[in-house]
């Protein structure tokens, strides 16, 4: 009896363990913008980003050339002078959402920490900064938002266009996932 | 009526300005590319395409903007996008609704690559339009 008893509480253990959220379509939003100049920002609505619901793990992969601008040049701009997205086609985040437990989610957000590596380039950097979770029905949306350099990434900057690129670029996150089956 | 010489340069000047200015607008302002901008790399069975993208996934991912069309079936579909046999995910070119797709109908359909996600074990593609359903 108590080996049956175990056996179901490994499973029930493991299907936890294993149940993944998950979306391709995830929203990240970049903005590089500096006042009275021609606003740089651009929005990729192809992230795909996975959240381990029972350790609170979280992956995240963005194809550079998803981001969509508004004007046709910057965005060639954007990918062949500055991300060399060719050669650096991707982004990976690879983190962890810290106390995180699934039963505490519910329609009204909840702020957690998310800290973890970004990479990009062939280089990573560390990111620390809070996510909100929320249920949405059966689907979970994740908001985040942080900064980061551009020499973080070994992205050089002309010197020509310098003033008109922020020097911070402030990175926001929004992600519908639903359940993996 | 002759206009001076004076007056020539300025109209010849002026002119060339507009036609600069116009240029220049329409070089910033360009139109986005369309899938009919891009090259055509494949048309076939997504089964066949899937055999040969096994050996070099990540090369596809750095080939710039490239086109497939593909014929294949319906895995899984979402608002934004559908699966096609499993191993593509296609999302839509805006505006377009999943609405009357069903999961194994059998389809043709054609989107710019953009690159081997490696979390879900497919092929991304996007600003895709179907061709046949």
């Amino acid at each position: 009896m108590k080996k049956i008893l175990y056996l179901c509480m490994f499973f029930a253990v493991s299907t936890v363990v294993a149940q993944k959220y998950y979306t391709k379509t995830g929203k990240t939003y970049f903005k590089a913008s500096v006042e009275a100049f021609e606003p740089v920002e651009a929005t990729s609505e192809s992230t795909t980003a996975v959240i381990n619901m029972g350790t609170g793990e979280v992956a995240a992969l963005l194809f550079i050339k998803s981001f969509h601008f508004r004007i046709a040049l910057m965005e060639e701009h954007f990918n062949e002078n500055y991300m060399d997205s060719d050669k650096y086609p991707k982004a990976k985040f690879k983190g962890k959402l810290e106390g995180f437990n699934m039963a505490d989610i519910s329609e009204t957000p909840k702020e957690y920490k998310l800290s973890g590596t970004l990479q990009m380039r062939e280089m990573e950097k560390a990111i620390s900064t809070t996510a909100k979770l929320s249920k949405s029905g059966d689907n979970i949306i994740l908001e985040s938002f942080f900064t980061v350099k551009p020499q973080d990434f070994g992205i050089k900057i002309p010197s020509i266009v310098r003033e008109k690129i922020a020097k911070e670029i402030n990175i926001t996150l929004n992600y519908e996932l639903i359940e993996k089956k | 009526m002759s206009l001076s010489k004076k007056s020539k340069i300025l109209l010849i000047s002026l002119a060339v300005l507009v036609v600069a200015a116009v240029g220049g607008y329409f070089y910033i302002y360009k139109s986005h590319k369309t899938l009919d901008d891009m090259e055509l790399v494949y048309t076939g069975s997504a089964e066949e395409f899937k055999s040969k993208m096994d050996t070099n996934a990540d090369t596809w991912t750095k080939a710039g903007d490239k086109v497939i069309d593909l014929t294949g079936v319906i895995t899984a579909k979402d608002v934004k996008g559908i699966s096609v046999n499993g191993d593509f995910y296609f999302q839509l070119a805006e505006g377009t609704k999943t609405n009357d797709l069903a999961e194994n109908q059998k389809i043709r359909i054609k989107g710019r690559i953009i690159g081997y996600d490696d979390l879900l074990g497919e092929l991304k593609l996007d600003k895709a339009i179907i061709l046949k359903k």
